[in-house]
This record gives C-alpha cells, structure tokens and sequence, in this order.
C-alpha cells in the first residue's frame, strides 16, 4: 500500500499536538511535585530533564497506539479512517484531566480554617451593620438611627443623576456596538468564510483580535480608555463599548455557526447572489437571537458601568469609589441600594423583553 | 439533451468510499425521470453534485450542452437560476411569511443587480405571480402565516410555489416526500407532474417508494452503492432487479 502525502501530514499534526499535551502535563506535574514538596522543590535543570521525560512518554504513545499507522499513512487504506478514535487517546484524557484539577484546586490555596476567623467575622459584622444603616426602609424598620447615621434624601437625589449617567453609559456603549459587532460578525461565522482562502484568513485573525478584545478586563479597557480620553462617563461608554463588540461578534458569529444550512443552500440553488442569501437567508435566522443576546448584553453592562465608574469612567461606579474611599460604609450602602433596584428593574425589563421576542 | 452526466465520481472531505463511481446518463427536454436506491446509494450526492453544491472528484456535467462542472461564481449563479430544488426537510427561511418564502424563488433575477436587489421592494408583478403560484399548490389563504405554522406537506407546496415562480428548465427533487404522509404525498407528486405538464420543466426526482415511482415516473434510474444499475423505462424494471437494487 502507498503511503500518501496528505495522510503522512495529518498523522504528523497528531503528532505534535500529542508532544504538546504531554509536555504541558508533565508541566503540570511538576507544579503538583513542587506544591507537596516545599523543602526539596524541583530546580530549573530538572524542569528541562520533565520536558524531555514527558516528551518521550508522549511520543512513545503516539508510536505504540494505531497512531504509527497514520505516521506512516497507510491506515486510510485499511481501515477507512483517518480520524482520532476516543478509544485510542480516552486514559491520556483521564490522566491528563484528573492532572489539571489537581493542580487547579491546589493553586487556589484552600484555607477553610480561615472563614471561621472570629477577628474576620467581627470586622464583617461591624462593616454589614454600617451598610444596613444605608438601606432606607430597612434602617427604619429597625430603627438603626439610633446607632448610625443615616444617608438623607437628599443625597438619593444627588446619586439619582450619577444613576442615570452609569445607565445612559451602558445603553450607549449597546447600542454603537450592535451595528458594528453585526457586520464583524459575518465574517467570523466559518461557515460562511469557508468558501474563500481570503475570507478564511480574515476570519481567522479578526477571531483573534476579538479574543484578545474580548480577554482584557472592562476595567483595563476603562482604564487604557479613561488616559486617552480624559476621565468621565464618555471613557465608560467608549470602554464598555469595545468589550461589548467583541464579546457580541463572537455570540452573533456563533449564532450564525449553529443556523441550519438548507435555506442558505435552497436560495443559493436559486442562482441568488451571495449577498441576497445573507440577507434573505441568514438574517431572518439569526434577527432574534441577535436581538436577545444584545438586550442581555445591555443587563450586562449596566452592572459593569458600576465597575467601569471605579476606574474613571464616571457614573454612580465613581461615586461608590470616593465613599468606600473615604469610609463612608453607610453612603456605600445607600449607593449599593440603589444599584439593586436599577439593576433589578432593568433585568425584569430585559428579560420580559427577551421573552416577547422569544 | 437538456442535463447529460458523463463519468461522475465524488468523494467527501476525509472518505476514501466514492460516494459516486463513473455515472453516466443523459436526460431528454419534458422528461420525468425518477431515481431510485437504497439509502446511502449517492441518490441525494449526485442531486447536490448537478446543481453545483458539491464539487465533482471527476466527470463532466452538461446542462443545455454547456458543461458546468468547473462554473463558479456569477457564471455558476446564472445556471443555477435555470435549476430548481426541492428539499427532503423543505429548506424554507423560517420565522419568514410564506409569500416571501415563495418570492425568493425570484431572487436569482437580482444576481448581477444585487445592490437594486436588497434596497427595494418585490416588485408588484412579482407578488402576483407569487399569489398566482400560492393559489395554484391550494395555500392562497395562508398567504401572510409564518411558514413555522404550516404542517410537512403545506411546507413542501410552498417550496413548489417557489419553484413555479422561478420558472426553471430543470427540477431537481430530492426525496420531496419523505418525510410526509402518503395523502401529501401524493399530492406533492401530482404537483410535480403538473409542473412537468403544464410549465414543461424536466424532473429529475428521488424517490423512496416503488409504488410512487411506478404511478408517477415513465423512465428511471436506480443506483447501487455509487453506481448506475439500470436505467430506462421503469414499467421494464423486472423483480429480480429491484431486488439487486435493494439487497445489502
């Protein structure tokens, strides 16, 4: 049997990514060995000495599993398949998977001894009952006057404006983002790039770019925006907006991937230019759950504008900063009050709205 | 000849199997033809293969004497406007009205004058046509419903009413029936004829049933494994074939 050159690649792909897998196990294993270990942790020289290890135990894997076969491309031949079979890699799953959570719980530190600190509780207790005090009927209802100072009306009224700056921050940063996020979008479905090299390429690196937009924080991009900017709720916006056309890029192209494929091909059996097909067969498909995601996207927002204010993107965020800054635990209660019960009305808004559209 | 078909061969991305090995046949203009084979036969591969939604390993296609197994593009689009397709699961655009389900039949007109195509309304004779079309397959009355609301057989007429309204040379039918039941059935059937009679398309239909193919189809062709078994008239198709047909 020949051996052929498109088989000999794939089973060299295979290969390498098994050489991958097990040296970032034999990593892993080494920062368990090195957790358990504190007096005798493993140094630089024995590191490489794992990379070599775990190089070998991968490669020999590969060899002595059906892998060899495709090495040498002649499987496709014999068995009508050229594709990994679960029964060929599932232990190296197990093992590898079993690895990552050991080495995941033990990076955490898990020190439940302390959530039973009594010097912890007593600070909890004292900074909880301030914040109640800032709660209006609730302060009231317990008469909590007598004990702390309670936040006057007329600072609700002040925080009012700064509410409505954090909302209108939120509500914009949604709405420039949607049209935007909607053409991107299209071109980081697969399934509709797969046709041309060029378009493959492009989706290839703006998936990239979204990932990498996607991946910093909103406070980061708050912070990056608001020293370019200037400081103020415009720097919240413009933040929250770049966050929100990455992460909606990525759901819409996702919406896209998981329409079904008939009516696309029933309009191209048409002889309909691929233009029409998007508009007359993606489209309709996707309107909904695009609409749906960005209302969501908003209720996400909204609370994230509060973040964003911390960093200097202004709104109702700027103001809890300078009073948690200042001590003042009863205004942060009023002030966390009030973003409940925006945040509670807007999600009930949302989520009939999603519903209706639903 | 309006389709003819020389050494057909087809492969999927990472098959070894041909779904298809060196099939040949040629179809005269107003013709029903029916094609017949057991699942997996390459019924379905060789209808998406003449109308261009799979690429050919090898062989030629020839559709009005034009070969078109290399077309792309608007070259592609132009031929595919003169070839209608019916789908086994319809194919409609869902959440959209079933007259604009149906207009799409039109929208192979708009292939060089796309921009025109997406800023404007359906043109009013069009719509026409569009009702014309609806009321023909007996759906005048679910002109405006959503087409998620129709049942399997309504869904199938309306992807008749697009294909009235695109007018084209050559139908192809793949497995139309289905998934319905044997009332709807017949009816989609009595369509195709119809459509064969009355505006003069040539079918090219797959079909399940012996019964339907025996009822509907004068000429045919069975498929075995990617191969062409038989092909011509189908009162001349004897037992002993059908059961080499069908037999694993």
């Amino acid at each position: 049997m020949k051996p052929d050159l498109k088989t000999f690649r794939r089973g060299m792909k295979l290969l390498a990514f098994r050489w991958i897998y097990w040296v970032v196990q034999g990593l892993i294993i080494l920062k368990i060995w090195n957790h358990f270990s504190t007096y005798w942790s493993v140094p630089v020289w024995n590191t490489t000495y794992i990379l070599i290890l775990s190089s070998i135990v991968g490669i020999t894997l590969h060899f002595t599993q059906k892998q060899f076969s495709y090495f040498l491309g002649t499987l496709i031949h014999v068995k009508n398949r050229n594709y990994w079979k679960w029964e060929d890699c599932k232990w190296e799953f197990y093992i590898g998977f079993l690895n990552i959570c050991t080495a995941s719980l033990l990076s955490l530190k898990l020190e439940i001894f302390r959530i039973f600190s009594i010097q912890g509780l007593n600070i909890l207790g004292n900074i909880s009952h301030q914040l109640l005090c800032g709660v209006p009927v609730v302060s009231h209802l317990m008469s909590l006057g007598s004990q702390c100072d309670l936040t006057p009306w007329s600072y609700y009224i002040f925080t009012l404006d700064k509410l409505f700056e954090s909302i209108a921050c939120a509500f914009m940063g949604t709405l420039l983002a949607f049209p935007i996020a909607f053409i991107l979008a299209f071109f980081a479905a697969t399934n509709l790039t797969q046709h041309s090299k060029a378009l493959r390429l492009f989706c290839g690196v703006l998936r990239f770019v979204m990932n990498v937009v996607r991946s910093i924080e909103v406070l980061v991009w708050g912070i990056m925006i608001s020293v370019w900017v200037g400081i103020g709720p415009f720097a919240g916006m413009v933040a929250l907006m770049i966050h929100t056309i990455a992460s909606l890029t990525k759901q819409f192209a996702e919406a896209i991937e998981n329409i079904p494929n008939g009516p696309i091909e029933a309009l191209q059996t048409t002889g309909a230019h691929p233009l029409i097909v998007l508009v007359y067969g993606v489209i309709p498909q996707v309107w909904i759950s695009y609409v749906s995601f960005t209302v969501y996207r908003w209720d996400i927002n909204l609370r994230m504008s509060t973040v964003v204010g911390i960093v200097g993107g202004g709104g109702i965020g700027g103001l809890l900063f300078q009073e948690t800054g200042m001590v003042h635990w009863t205004k942060v209660g009023s002030l966390t009050f009030l973003i409940c019960i925006a945040v509670w009305l807007l999600d009930t808004f949302s989520s009939r709205l999603r519903r209706a559209i639903n | 000849m309006i389709l003819k078909v020389q050494d057909l061969s087809h492969r999927y991305e990472r098959r070894v199997d041909l779904t298809l090995k060196n099939v040949s046949f040629s179809v005269p203009p107003r013709s029903m033809l029916g094609i017949i084979g057991s699942s997996g036969s390459g019924k379905s591969t060789m209808m998406r293969c003449i109308n261009g939604l799979e690429t050919l390993n090898g062989g030629t296609i020839e559709f009005q004497n034009e070969p078109i197994q290399n077309l792309r593009g608007s070259d592609l689009r132009r031929v595919r406007s003169h070839m209608g397709m019916i789908f086994q699961n319809f194919c409609l655009v869902p959440y959209a009205s079933v007259l604009t389900n149906v207009l799409l039949g039109k929208t192979g007109i708009w292939q060089n004058r796309f921009l025109g195509g997406l800023f404007s309304k359906w043109p009013q004779e069009w719509i026409q046509e569009a009702h014309q079309a609806l009321e023909r397959v007996g759906l005048a009355e679910r002109v405006h419903d959503s087409v998620q609301h129709l049942s399997g057989g309504q869904q199938q007429r309306v992807a008749i009413a697009r294909c009235i309204l695109q007018k084209p040379e050559l139908l192809l039918a793949d497995e139309p029936v289905a998934s319905l039941d044997p009332i709807s059935s017949r009816m989609v059937f009595e369509y195709l004829v119809a459509l064969n009679q009355e505006y003069g398309m040539t079918v090219l239909c797959n079909v399940h049933s012996l019964e339907y193919l025996r009822t509907y189809f004068p000429t045919c062709l069975a498929l075995k494994k990617g191969k062409l078994l038989y092909q011509g008239p189908t009162a001349e198709l004897s037992e002993s074939m059908i059961r080499e047909i069908y037999e694993t």
